[in-house]
């Protein structure tokens, strides 16, 4: 069963398109990449798979059902920036987060969410900061906690906007391994990624994305200079 | 009767139990409208509802001339504005996408403007110079009787159960709204439920502090809460404290001088712990990071040159 298809999705922001009549797969334990430029539509892809954001037309399918219907399957690590990093909480509560719908509702956090939550962020190497306010944490290390509370919900897909955004080579090592651990485990994620260098050593697969799909397929057989040039236009003669 | 029996008599007792349960709901709920970055909303709620409260007077002077005013009835008005208020800011942010900061102004400013308009109906109307619609603007706690600490107490009650239920879904909210509805929560209930709650305690502060300032109750103890600690729960609790010791301050003073706006004691009340929680804060205090900061300096002079 594919962990996520997308069926003739076109989104618009108001008036203007933003993403015209996406057609993609996503094969199960498969890295894959989702690269484009900025304003290509790549959050606002991620953003309506999950319902965040309702499309114009078309559907998401996850497992073969609607989003709605694969309670716990799926996983979400939003852009770093969206959260207020001063809100009076710390790592090991934000981590307790992912767990909310497991322990249900009106019940309170206990012991054995909080041990489970810490399993997670020694996976992520970051153990000895669960007290830690996530204010004092440096960007790599608010990352990770982040990376913590999607493993934490023990999902089969996990979706990722831009994780390795600002974060130190020593936080996308970790990041990138426990990606390969969990493909390895049969689980899938679909990251959006935006250093083109380094697209093919970590994905498997890429979807290349400008308001529409430029290419889509095996991360060699699609990172083609022509596709590159169709998906950046003029402004890749920088980055080449 | 000297201060100190005019402190114990029954009214003041009354007024006391009043403004506390008032300060402590108002403590609670105001924490999770801060974290949410809704502090505006409850400046909306609060003058929105003037024009609620001014028709509900019209309509009730209109039915039963001779009656005078009904407060449970000029409440219900003002709570139903208040919503109005708060749905129309909502409607105008996702739906016209206009920005919330100047929704939130627009909305507060024209409810209150009817208010104004149909204020100067109700001072004309022969009735209308007793309404008492100024103790609604300014506040005052004197005139709380028992059966509105009944109502404050329900209120007080049914905020501490709700907060204590939805502590958690409440939380992810305010922090991570997108994780809240990936992980299938219903957002929109969550806030609406939320915003309800809002409105019950600025309704019910209305007559107390006055829909002026109320936001004043909702916002400064739990700003004043963060200095001492980075956890959620003890924000809550601290908050509530902070707002029942301000709400009770105003309370007093009301009692020993009749003729104070008990709002604005409030509010200043409010206030001075503000400052002092910004002053000696255990978490964020200034004079702790000035410390911090001296003792930095220190370290690193003293430090020989590699």
């Amino acid at each position: 069963m594919l962990p996520l298809a997308a069926f003739q999705v076109t989104v618009a922001y108001r008036n203007t398109p933003v993403l015209t009549d996406l057609n993609f797969e996503v094969p199960a334990g498969t890295l894959t990449a989702i690269v484009g430029p900025n304003g290509a539509g790549k959050s606002t892809l991620i953003k309506t798979a999950l319902g965040l954001v309702q499309p114009l037309t078309g559907h998401f399918e996850f497992f073969g059902r609607p989003f709605r219907e694969v309670d716990g399957r799926v996983s979400y690590i939003p852009q770093r920036t969206s959260v207020d990093w001063d809100f009076p909480v710390t790592a090991l509560d934000v981590v307790c987060m992912g767990l909310y719908r497991k322990i249900g509702w009106f019940r309170p956090v206990r012991s054995r969410h909080r041990d489970q939550a810490m399993e997670a962020l020694a996976e992520v190497g970051m153990q000895d900061y669960a007290k830690r306010q996530i204010s004092q944490l440096s960007g790599g290390q608010q990352q990770r906690v982040f990376l913590a509370r999607a493993l934490v919900q023990n999902a089969d897909l996990f979706l990722m906007d831009e994780p390795l955004a600002g974060v130190d080579v020593a936080t996308e090592k970790t990041i990138i391994q426990i990606l390969h651990r969990m493909r390895d485990h049969g689980q899938t994620a679909i990251v959006v990624h935006h250093d083109l260098d380094t697209v093919c050593e970590y994905f498997d697969r890429v979807v290349l994305l400008n308001e529409r799909i430029i290419a889509e397929g095996r991360s060699e057989e699609t990172m083609t200079p022509e596709n590159l040039k169709q998906a950046y236009g003029g402004k890749l003669h920088i980055l080449t | 009767m000297s201060h100190f029996e005019v402190l114990f008599a029954y009214n003041t007792l009354v007024v006391l139990a009043g403004t506390m349960l008032l300060g402590i709901a108002a403590g609670i709920t105001g924490t999770f409208l801060m974290l949410r970055r809704r502090s505006l909303a409850g400046d909306v709620i609060g003058h929105a509802a003037l024009p609620g409260v001014a028709v509900a007077f019209l309509i009730h002077a209109a039915i039963a001339p001779d009656a005078g005013k009904s407060l449970p009835l000029m409440l219900l008005g003002g709570g139903i504005a208040s919503a109005c208020g708060m749905l129309a800011a909502l409607w105008l942010r996702n739906v016209a996408r206009l920005p919330e900061d100047a929704v939130m102004a627009i909305v507060l400013s024209t409810f209150f403007g009817i208010g104004v308009v149909l204020l100067s109906i109700v001072q004309a109307s022969p009735t209308g110079a007793q309404a008492g619609i100024k103790d609604f603007i300014f506040g005052q706690a004197a005139a709380i009787r028992i059966s509105d600490v009944a109502l404050l107490a329900t209120i007080t009650a049914g905020t501490i159960v709700i907060c204590h239920s939805l502590v958690k879904e409440w939380t992810l909210m305010c922090f991570d709204q997108g994780l809240a509805g990936v992980l299938g929560y219903p957002v929109r209930t969550l806030d609406f439920l939320l915003m309800a709650l809002v409105v019950a305690v600025c309704v019910a502060g209305m007559q107390a502090v006055g829909l002026l300032l109320i936001v004043a109750l909702l916002i400064i103890p739990p700003t004043s809460a963060r200095f001492w600690s980075d956890s959620i729960g003890p924000n809550i609790w601290l908050s509530a404290i902070f707002g029942a010791i301000s709400a009770t301050t105003g309370g007093i003073a009301s009692a020993l001088v009749p003729k104070l706006s008990t709002g604005a004691i409030i509010v200043l009340a409010a206030a001075m712990f503000m400052l002092f929680s910004m002053l000696f804060g255990s978490r964020h205090g200034l004079l702790l990071r000035w410390h911090a900061r001296r003792m930095m300096k220190r370290a690193s002079q003293n430090t020989p040159p590699a």
